[in-house]
């Protein structure tokens, strides 16, 4: 006799008894979603139900609001039976046939070329679409983790400090009035003390944020290919001394999976090879940190890979630790295509320039 | 690649449509993604003497991508699928997996 856990959610698509009776249940379920919402709109519109309202604008309020479920519940159930009828006797290869057929249709229609040759792989044009000064491309930063907390500590500090402040306003009218509830002013007091250490916590993130500078890195050439050699161009800005400054190409295999009703995503790191590496880096305004070394791609390893649920993603990560500040960490993303794919290398062209910045240099890896 | 295939022990009359695809499809700690690189879908009619049973080749230009994985949480497969569709809804699928890629990069690189 089967056991059914009560605490735990199914993984994965694995589903008990006849897929053809699902299909069946699903198409009734939306069938019938779309008669009730049929047969609500004939009701109302032939009976002309009314409603017992206090205003005339209540009443045209309580007509949309009823006129738009039943014409959500219409509009759901039609495309649900459409689409639940177009899945029976479809095979999975099938159905996958057709839609790219149509995103082939599209990319033509387009003039889109991103992603034609190189099926799986995603698109390197958002990260060829800008000229480096050193070097051909100049890559994007990826929203770093620092950034998006800061954001959401300016966000919790806002609402948080903005609901302590009515909280206060309504203790301080109490104490006015005699009327003293303990219990509420420690209340307030708690809350008054979690807003002054985000408020001080947000500060502290945005001094980090400004003081540190942006940073820039170049390459010679994108996308990358494995096995071969490529220029790297880093520059650091800020006002402050890096007691480490580190380049690393690291390789992440990301999983997305369905359990129950959640949707977990689990990301294992596969590479991390150190790239440059430099001690003691002092960054004055206006000077920022230089170097140009070089990038050398692993012979083995696999390509860039994007589907809906599971990716391989290729990084340049910028990591410093800084005297008195948390370490810091910026990702540029990177596409690798394959070895085996035919294309002619470009040969960089090396600018002379001095390295700005005083530092203890480690040998290039 | 060139691909042939036959069916056998089943009625001619049983077979109401077959469908040959070359595709990708991942494996492990995700959901599956399948991508369809060749597709076939054959009827009665479009079959010599309507029978599917037949000898059946179609040949195809395989992509340069994605290239056969066994990562850690990823795995890439490819194979070839045979699909018949049988009276009263049953269908039945045969595959045959093969390598894309000269197998260098099949693992995954070891964190340093």
């Amino acid at each position: 006799m089967r056991r059914f856990r009560l605490w735990e959610k199914k993984r994965g698509h694995r589903t008990t008894g006849s897929t053809l009776w699902g299909h069946v249940g699903e198409t009734l379920f939306f069938a019938a979603l779309f008669l009730t919402g049929a047969l609500g709109i004939t009701v109302f519109v032939a009976t002309g139900l009314t409603v017992r309202v206090e205003t005339v604008q209540e009443w045209d309020w309580t007509r949309s609001i009823v006129s738009l479920v039943l014409v959500s519940l219409v509009v759901f159930g039609a495309f649900g039976v459409l689409f639940a009828v177009s899945q029976v006797g479809t095979s999975a290869e099938r159905r996958s046939a057709r839609a790219q057929r149509m995103r082939r249709l599209d990319q033509l229609l387009n003039r889109n070329s991103a992603g034609r040759g190189f099926p799986g792989i995603p698109s390197a044009e958002d990260l060829t679409n800008s000229p480096g000064v050193r070097l051909a491309y100049r890559l994007p930063v990826s929203f770093s983790s620092g950034w998006s907390l800061l954001f959401t500590m300016a966000l919790f500090s806002l609402i948080w400090n903005g609901t302590t402040a009515v909280l206060i306003g309504l203790a301080v009218r109490q104490f006015r009035v005699e009327q003293v509830d303990w219990f509420f002013f420690l209340f307030v007091g708690a809350f008054l003390m979690v807003g002054v250490w985000s408020t001080q916590f947000f500060f502290q993130q945005l001094a980090q944020a400004t003081a540190i500078g942006p940073t820039a890195l170049e390459v010679s050439d994108h996308p990358l290919f494995p096995g071969r050699t490529y220029q790297l161009y880093l520059s650091q800005s800020g006002r402050l001394v890096i007691r480490r400054l580190e380049v690393s190409l690291v390789c992440d295999e990301e999983a997305t999976y369905h359990q129950g009703t959640d949707i977990r995503t689990e990301r294992r790191r596969v590479l991390d090879q150190t790239v440059l590496s430099v001690d003691e880096v002092d960054i004055g305004p206006g000077k920022p940190f230089e170097r140009l070394d070089r990038l050398a791609m692993p012979a083995q390893v696999m390509h860039s890979f994007q589907a809906p649920h599971n990716s391989i993603q290729w990084k340049l990560l910028v990591r410093g630790e800084v005297s008195g500040w948390p370490r810091f960490e910026r990702a540029f993303p990177i596409i690798v295509h394959p070895a085996s794919s035919n294309r002619p290398p470009i040969q960089p062209v090396l600018p002379s320039f001095a390295l700005h910045g005083t530092s203890h240099q480690h040998p290039t890896v | 690649m060139v691909c042939d295939y036959q069916i056998d022990a089943v009625d001619r009359e049983q077979i109401m449509a077959v469908e040959a695809s070359v595709l990708w499809y991942t494996e492990g700690k995700g959901d599956e993604d399948i991508g369809v690189h060749y597709f076939e879908r054959r009827v009665a009619t479009d079959a010599t003497d309507e029978d599917l049973r037949a000898l059946r080749r179609f040949t195809t230009i395989l992509p340069h991508s994605p290239l056969t994985y066994h990562g850690d949480i990823v795995q890439v497969h490819w194979c070839a699928r045979v699909r018949v569709f049988l009276h009263r809804g049953r269908e039945v699928a045969a595959e045959h997996p093969f390598q894309l890629g000269d197998g260098l990069a099949m693992q995954a690189p070891r964190v340093d």
